[in-house]
């Protein structure tokens, strides 16, 4: 049980099932919607009435009896918490005046409602934490299917190389497009989404020649064609052996495979007691998969490791899919996913305990940097040569100074006698400019959360700055 | 070790890709890649595992796996060989480049508010105050720059605040914000520069002016900031001699708003071939050659009593012939028999808008020495910018006989959060707006709010008494709800027991949210009976008072039933006596309310 006194803005916002609700509430909060606020004598209450466009007021409360807290309005508002749940809760923070009164009688009864489900419904932990038996015949047949789907779509990526990528006609498209809508009957949503987008690109290549667009098509083939073989002697093996399972590999989700926590756990892919914290955060539209994702870098403060997390959001349900925004706290996590993957694996959890980020908090993360820039750019190489990983991998690395170059102005990061020169990417193309108006006492002993990538026109590798970590903070560039 | 020769052989695979493989025993650039590449592979496991992989292209049926296998290899490979160390010279970063700040606002606040910088939104007029809070970050600073390619008026009250945090540190990146690549480029980033800067980036304008490639805007822009300084006049003349269409257009216009010999010779040669389509290059000129010819055009065009004479043009094209000319007092004198002085006034404050110099301003104020009954709407919004204290006190009994008017100038006070300052809105120009911010004063000035809330209204006309009184209650509450917090205890002494004093003399809604909201010490009873004596006594003088203010009184239910019950008996017993519309429009209302309850 915890009280009002747990409200903080973070948690606000949390809570909130996208931006925009929550800054309604404040909106409502600093008008003064609410006509009377209460509290009920132990606390754990907040309620009042809070005038909205119907004819009679809006009776709210945000009740926080139980473990998690219960937010009830009479408005005919779908989000969940509505605008008004949160205002009543940014007016708690704004120290408003809240009469102390009993709890009301349908509140009381709904929470005796509550507790009794709650002592029906608990089965015992361990029974709770039991993952579903998983169906082995199933899981073989499926992957069977994925095989036969392989085959489909490494005829289409050695027909491409074959004819030419430069090259489609409008009768191979067609053909094309038609095997990638059979892939949809494999399991295989993931291949399914590349050979679209090739298709898509190759046309619109055809008709307009682009040197580095044709490049980028080229990589996406060998990407393909790579997952895919891989994929198919990945299933040989699984089938031969009757380990049919899922496992630590990250070609199952390549295939468009979906985890679920209690696999993960199985495997063994989770933490416990993690403390970690966000670094950055950024909305990267996907447009293979017609997504906008909720990109955000965490570092872990024990081991140092940078994790990512993606909310997914596809454009056609992204109006009922809570959208994440940026975390400033400390994230204590009893049970923390990790997904397979290289340097930087997504992770996610089911509840946090979230507390201020005090002062030496920044001291810590900047004490898990790398150790020098040469390190970091071995690992991010070891990272970026696999053909199925990214275009580009996180680190932190440190830094005495970054500085601009004299002759284009671009940013120069110099950590003992080493220099990298940092340039924006694709998904954080502003972040440089943003980095050369920044006051210069964050420029010098600091660490840098960056993107490095590979550049083939210059034979480099770059990084792309996201954060820079100092003692007293993280300041974001995007 | 050189390893150009792996570049190559990675080239020749994607231009393979690329074409297709079908023919790859026939590509000899890339056998003769390959075969290149030997030594190489002859030294080095991984490419000797490259090599065999391109030789077997040239044996397999079907090389296409093999060529993504290569391809693959060949990329990882160049990872690997892939270098990092930046040598580049550098500038040492000082304590403080631009001095952007830190600001713990999430991304969703953020990205919102770039957003709205970057597609100028109108409503980057009226900021919030987290987001005035959000001024310093870098991230603001950026989407400034990136919308500065953008030419909208929307970002020009923008501007001014984001001039006041960072001032000149902002020229370097606003130059660099000038996209010479895009032929469709605006000039708002030179005209930003300019305003900054002033004459101190002349060489930089010239350049740009000088340079044929630049994008027209840009051009445009720079060669208007050349004519901010007379030392321009010799390359804006050979602008005007050299070019053509807009460019020379801009030049001549640029040449001629600067007072020199060479300016009055070209303006004297284009008045001697005299064109209407002459007379926006006349309205730019603002020494006395165009001077001369604008007054005679006016002259020729009114009749000696200063009617319009039959050929004449309109005279809104007139006044626009006298823009930017600060010694046009015969023009102006002119247009004042014929034209109101409304629209007399609106042409010199949007001159003024344009041109706020002490020349300019001085010209206001000999103009309603000579003729104060027209140009007083103007010599108000002057001396509110000269002397805010005693501006009312100046005008004399022309601030007494013309309230309305100048009430109107004095709702187009507000107060500034950011700048923490009264600025004055340009009421009176052509187009109201915000820029450029005239600051006026950081405390509300005392002649102001007695002005405002003078109970003396000594016009004998009624309506006009009561359309005075109703503004002065609006821009009472205005004020009320928009003032600095430490000058609201002194408006909302003087506001609210003017308030009391309307509703004998002119109820009307304001005048009820003046006291529901801000009359602090009232007790229930000061408000029983006011709604009834505020409605019953705008019946008698025949203004509407809508019964629906009674919701914004401090009324219990059963109080405001009761009263609107009280209400309803007396209304029952005028009926016929008062208009059938105000009759009806009251007592729907009052039937809803009691309907509701």
């Amino acid at each position: 049980m915890s009280t009002v006194n747990s409200i903080t803005e973070e948690r606000i916002s949390s809570v909130a099932p996208n931006a925009a609700a929550a800054q309604n509430g404040q909106k409502i909060s600093r008008s003064g919607g609410f006509q009377s606020l209460f509290i009920s004598e132990d606390k754990t209450l907040i309620f009042g009435d809070c005038k909205g466009s119907g004819s009679k007021p809006y009776r709210t409360s945000a009740d926080f009896s139980g473990d998690a807290p219960v937010f009830r309005c009479s408005c005919p508002s779908r989000q969940f918490p509505c605008k008004h749940s949160l205002a009543i809760m940014y007016d708690w923070l704004a120290g408003k005046n809240f009469g102390v009164a009993q709890i009301p009688a349908d509140i009381l009864e709904k929470r005796q409602k509550l507790a009794k489900r709650a002592e029906k419904g608990v089965p015992d932990e361990a029974a709770e934490k039991k993952p579903p038996k998983q169906n082995k015949a199933a899981a073989a047949k499926k992957l069977k299917k994925q095989a036969e789907g392989l085959e489909l779509a490494e005829r289409f990526v050695n027909d491409l190389f074959s004819r030419g990528i430069s090259s489609v006609s409008s009768a191979a498209a067609e053909q094309y497009k038609g095997l990638a809508k059979q892939l949809g009957d494999y399991y295989l949503p993931e291949p399914q989404a590349i050979m679209n987008e090739i298709i898509t690109a190759a046309e619109r290549l055809t008709a307009s020649p682009d040197d580095r667009e044709l490049a980028r098509l080229t990589g996406l083939c060998v990407k393909l064609s790579s997952a895919v073989r891989k994929s198919r002697a990945y299933i040989a093996e699984k089938l031969e052996s009757g380990e049919v399972l899922p496992e630590d590999n990250i070609l199952y989700e390549e295939m468009g495979g979906v985890w679920k926590l209690t696999q993960l756990k199985e495997i063994g892919l989770f933490k416990e007691n993690a403390r970690i914290i966000q670094l950055s955060f950024t909305v990267l539209h996907d447009a293979v998969h017609k997504a906008d994702i909720d990109h955000a870098y965490w570092a872990d403060l024990d081991t140092g490791e940078i994790s990512k997390t993606e909310n997914i959001r596809p454009l056609k349900a992204a109006k009922y899919i809570k959208a994440e925004n940026s975390r400033f706290g400390v994230h204590r996590i009893k049970e923390l996913y990790r997904y397979p993957g290289g340097l930087n694996r997504r992770i996610r959890w089911e509840a946090a305990e979230i507390s201020e980020a005090e002062v030496g908090v920044y001291s810590e993360i900047l004490s898990k940097a790398e150790k020098s820039l040469s390190d970091a750019v071995k690992k991010a190489k070891n990272e970026l040569k696999n053909t199925l990983s990214d275009d580009s991998t996180a680190l932190l690395v440190p830094f005495d100074s970054i500085e601009f170059a004299v002759s284009d102005n671009h940013p120069v990061l110099r950590f003992g006698e080493e220099t990298i020169a940092l340039r924006p990417n694709e998904n954080y193309p502003d972040s440089c400019k943003v980095l050369s108006v920044l006051d210069g006492q964050y420029l010098r002993n600091g660490a840098l959360l960056g993107e490095f990538f590979y550049s083939s026109e210059e034979r480099r590798i770059f990084i792309c700055p996201v954060s820079v970590v100092t003692e007293d903070g993280i300041i974001r560039l995007c | 070790m050189n390893i150009s020769p792996f570049y190559e052989l990675r080239s020749r695979l994607y231009a393979c890709a690329a074409a297709g493989c079908q023919t790859v025993n026939e590509d000899f650039r890339l056998k003769r890649a390959v075969e290149e590449f030997k030594p190489l592979a002859e030294l080095n496991k991984a490419f000797g595992k490259l090599y065999s992989l391109c030789q077997s292209m040239f044996t397999a049926e079907n090389a296409s796996c093999q060529l993504a296998d290569a391809i693959a290899l060949a990329d990882a490979l160049a990872v690997t060989q892939g270098t990092f160390a930046d040598n580049s010279e550098v500038i040492p970063t000082e304590v403080s480049v631009i001095g952007g700040q830190l600001s713990n606002a999430p991304y969703s606040v953020i990205s919102e508010f770039c957003d709205k910088i970057t597609k100028c939104s109108p409503n980057l007029y009226e900021l919030s105050g987290d987001e005035t809070a959000l001024l310093g970050d870098p991230r603001v600073l950026m989407a400034f720059i990136k919308a500065c390619g953008k030419n909208s008026t929307y970002l020009d009250y923008f501007s001014e605040m984001m001039f006041e945090i960072y001032g000149e540190r902002l020229v370097p990146l606003l130059k660099n914000a000038v996209d010479m690549s895009d032929p469709k480029a605006s000039g708002t980033a030179v005209e930003y520069v300019s305003a900054l800067s002033g004459n101190a980036e002349n060489a930089w304008f010239l350049s740009l002016a000088k340079d044929e490639n630049a994008p027209q805007n840009v051009r445009i822009a720079a060669i208007s900031a050349l004519g901010k300084d007379s030392e321009n006049v010799p390359y804006l003349l050979e602008l005007y001699n050299t070019e053509k269409g807009k460019i020379k257009n801009a030049a001549l216009d640029a040449l001629v708003s600067i007072d020199s010999p060479e300016a009055e010779e070209v303006i004297t040669k284009l008045i001697a071939k005299y064109k209407p389509s002459c007379d926006v290059h006349i309205a730019a000129a603002c020494g006395k050659t165009a001077t001369d010819f604008a007054v005679g055009l006016i002259k020729s065009g009114l009749t000696p009593k200063g009617y319009l004479t039959n050929e004449s043009r309109r005279t809104d094209e007139y006044a626009s012939l006298l823009a930017n000319k600060p010694n046009a007092d015969e023009g102006f004198l002119l247009l004042a028999k014929q034209q109101s002085p409304e629209v007399i006034n609106q042409f010199l404050l949007t001159s003024l808008r344009r041109n706020n110099t002490e020349e300019y301003r001085a010209l206001i104020h000999r103009l309603y020495a000579k003729v104060p009954q027209v140009f007083f709407v103007s010599e108000f919004f002057v001396l509110l910018m000269e002397d805010p204290e005693n501006a009312v006190a100046r005008m004399g009994k022309y601030a007494e006989e013309n309230r309305l008017e100048l009430l109107n100038v004095v709702n187009g006070i507000y107060y500034d959060k950011f700048f923490g300052e009264y600025c004055l809105d340009w009421r009176g120009a052509h187009i109201y707006g915000r820029y450029p911010v005239v600051r006026v004063t950081d405390s509300y000035p005392q002649q102001l709010i007695d002005l405002i809330c003078d109970r003396r209204c000594t016009m004998s006309d009624k309506k006009l008494r009561y359309r005075t009184f109703s503004q002065s209650a609006e821009a009472a509450l205005m004020l009320l709800n928009s003032c600095k917090p430490e000058d609201y205890e002194r408006i909302r002494v003087t506001a609210v027991n003017f308030a009391f004093f309307l509703c004998s003399e002119c109820p009307v809604q304001p005048v009820l949210e003046i006291i529901a909201q801000h009359y602090k010490d009232g007790k229930p009873s000061d408000y029983k009976g006011l709604i009834t004596k505020c409605v019953l006594h705008s019946l008698k003088i025949g203004i509407t008072m809508p019964v629906r203010g009674i919701d914004n009184l401090p009324l219990s239910e059963s109080e405001r039933v009761e009263e609107i019950t009280a209400l309803m008996n007396k209304m029952a017993a005028l009926k016929g006596k008062i208009d059938d519309w105000t009759y009806n429009y009251q007592m729907r209302y009052i039937n809803n309310y009691l309907n509701r309850k």
